[in-house]
């Protein structure tokens, strides 16, 4: 195997699932949601600045608000990311594309890197065109400009973010990997969303449960951990741009971002390990 | 160096044995015609040779590699036909053409897409979406993705089925065209008189076990116990004409047949010392012919008795 050879692979692997996503009727669907998203929390941040700009002071208010109301939608974009990549792998072998395509000389692991980039470039085309265009209408409707370094906390920001749903997209590849079934891979990932949910939820109800009576106390290590098995409860965004220290859980920004990466890595990992061993 | 070679080849799904210490000799530059009644384990095989699963023991390489750790370099010397060849199938023949000629690296695309469209048969249909081919045209375009990268083997699963006359004719050709290019193919199928007509040598598996493995030619031979059936017809045959013909050199045995007498000789060529001693004896002789069995004829005797003579 020659590491160029593989890595131009990866990239062709990469760039046909990015285009074979956008041309699908999946995409301008989900475009459409993603559309809806950007308007609708333009016009949240725009009513409540007309309603309340005489009360704020000057400077109190900057566009990139409007990303306090999309982190509403956080976990639906988590589930559109899985939903996106959950099938990647296992159409090819429902339809038994992979036979031709694993008959060429290229690696499992390839094909499963190509296709992690391809999805996550929709996934990061779809959350950059829609933050980007909810910031720029706040920016226009409202007549405030940000602030200086705003418009660098905003893409930093959308990285973040993208990063976050990145892991999701791994999520997604390593249940594709293991399924044979288009519609059982979508299940399947929609479970694991809901599964890493519920240790969140589980996290907190146990960790609010062993500092009873004491409601400035944090929150026991094993509760930790439970949330932060959740991809979501790393929002390395809203720390960038609230500009927090810390996150609620004590984790500073540069703590969120590794373990958002490792937990990628490690699922990539897995998928890749599986993929290898597995009898097509 | 065989272009493929096992030894003790096993592949086992859980209690359920799919191949059985298979040992093929596949030479370099020859036809292999792979047999076996459905769920022999012909496609197990050929999943095994093409590093699509792995096998549970015994060993197996190609083109002098290993399929268990060497499967990227065989990939590269090897074109290979899925049994229900599969494609993108939004994309256009010249474009699924064209994005795994990628994958193989191979320069001036355009041109070798081109040239493979034409030579399988689908000139005016490559810039056609995959979905509105029939049948006949996916095989065709498998074969043209099979042949991307100019290989040095070539694994063809069932390359015919489904296909009508003209289309099975033409598939043939093709595949005798590379068998003149010194391309050796590994062709599993389950039309016998196609593997006939193209195959130097035949492997025969039954329950994951190779019963055959020889020229066709000798394997044909040996379904008569190595020896070759004269049959001659006549207005009326006397027992007296039988004696005479088992007096006869080079006559092993003589017997009627449905007004006919099979004659089994060591040398075909005695015909004619047959038709003399007829005639001689009053016989009016109305055609004399070798009798030449059909791979099917042997195929489904191997597949029944389990074994073959010789």
């Amino acid at each position: 195997m020659e590491m160029q050879t593989e890595l131009n692979n990866v990239w062709i692997v990469a760039v046909k699932e990015f285009t074979d996503n956008v041309r699908s009727k999946r995409f301008i669907l989900i475009g459409i949601f993603y559309l809806a998203i950007a308007l609708i929390c333009a016009a949240i941040t725009v009513y409540l600045y007309s309603l309340t700009k005489g009360d704020i002071l000057p400077g109190m208010f900057t566009p990139a608000g409007v990303f306090s109301f999309m982190g509403i939608f956080n976990s639906i974009l988590a589930l559109l990311s899985l939903v996106i990549a959950a099938d990647s792998i296992s159409i090819e072998k429902k339809d038994r594309t992979i036979y031709q395509l694993l008959a060429k000389p290229v690696e499992r692991c390839s094909v499963l890197l190509g296709k992690f980039i391809g999805c996550t470039g929709v996934v990061a085309l779809f959350f950059s065109a829609s933050a980007v265009l909810a910031y720029v209408l706040t920016i226009g409707l409202t007549g405030v400009l940000p602030a200086s370094g705003e418009v660098v906390s905003v893409v930093e920001g959308i990285i973040g973010m993208v990063l976050l749903l990145a892991v999701y997209v791994a999520i997604a590849l390593l249940v594709s990997t293991v399924t044979r079934n288009t519609l059982i891979s979508v299940i399947g990932a929609i479970m694991a969303w809901a599964g890493l949910m519920f240790l969140n939820m589980l996290g907190n109800i146990v960790g609010m449960a062993s500092m009873s009576g004491q409601p400035m106390g944090e929150y026991p290590l094993y509760a930790n951990v439970l949330k932060w098995l959740d991809p979501m409860s790393h929002n390395v965004m809203d720390l960038i741009l609230s500009g927090q220290a810390v996150d609620a859980s004590g984790l500073p920004l540069w703590a969120n971002v590794v373990i958002l990466v490792a937990y990628m890595g490690i699922l990539l990992l897995v998928s890749i390990e599986i993929f290898n061993r597995m009898d097509l | 160096m065989n272009a493929i070679e096992t030894r003790g080849l096993t592949k086992n799904y859980g209690s359920i044995v799919a191949v059985k210490d298979l040992s093929l000799n596949v030479r370099q530059g020859t036809v292999y015609g792979f047999l076996g009644p459905n769920g022999a384990g012909k496609s197990t095989t050929i999943n095994v040779l093409m590093g699509f699963i792995r096998p549970t023991g015994g060993s197996a390489s190609v083109m002098g590699f290993d399929v268990k750790t060497q499967h990227y370099e065989i990939r590269k010397l090897t074109g290979y036909l899925p049994e229900r060849p599969a494609f993108y199938e939004d994309m256009t023949g010249k474009g699924n053409l064209a994005y795994f000629g990628r994958l193989m690296g191979i320069e001036e695309l355009d041109a070798k897409a081109g040239e493979l469209i034409r030579q399988v048969g689908l000139e005016g249909r490559g810039d056609d979406k995959v979905k509105a081919y029939s049948h006949g045209m996916r095989q065709r375009l498998g074969i043209a993705i099979a042949l991307l990268g100019d290989p040095k083997l070539l694994i063809l699963d069932e390359p015919t089925t489904g296909l009508d006359p003209q289309g099975s004719h033409d598939i043939r050709e093709l595949i005798k065209k590379f068998k003149g290019e010194h391309v050796t193919i590994f062709l599993s199928s389950h039309i016998l008189h196609e593997v006939q007509d193209i195959s130097d040598v035949v492997g025969i598996i039954k329950n994951g076990e190779l019963i055959v493995e020889r020229p066709i030619s000798e394997f044909l031979r040996s379904m008569e116990g190595g020896k070759s059936v004269i049959q001659v017809s006549a207005s009326r045959f006397e027992d007296a004409h039988l004696e005479i013909l088992r007096k006869l050199k080079g006559v092993s045995s003589v017997a009627r047949n449905n007004g006919f007498i099979n004659v089994a000789v060591e040398d075909p060529a005695i015909a004619e010392d047959i038709n003399i001693a007829l005639v001689g004896a009053g016989c009016k002789v109305r055609g004399i012919r070798e009798i030449v069995p059909t791979l099917e004829d042997a195929f489904l005797k191997v597949t029944a008795d389990g074994k073959v003579e010789g």
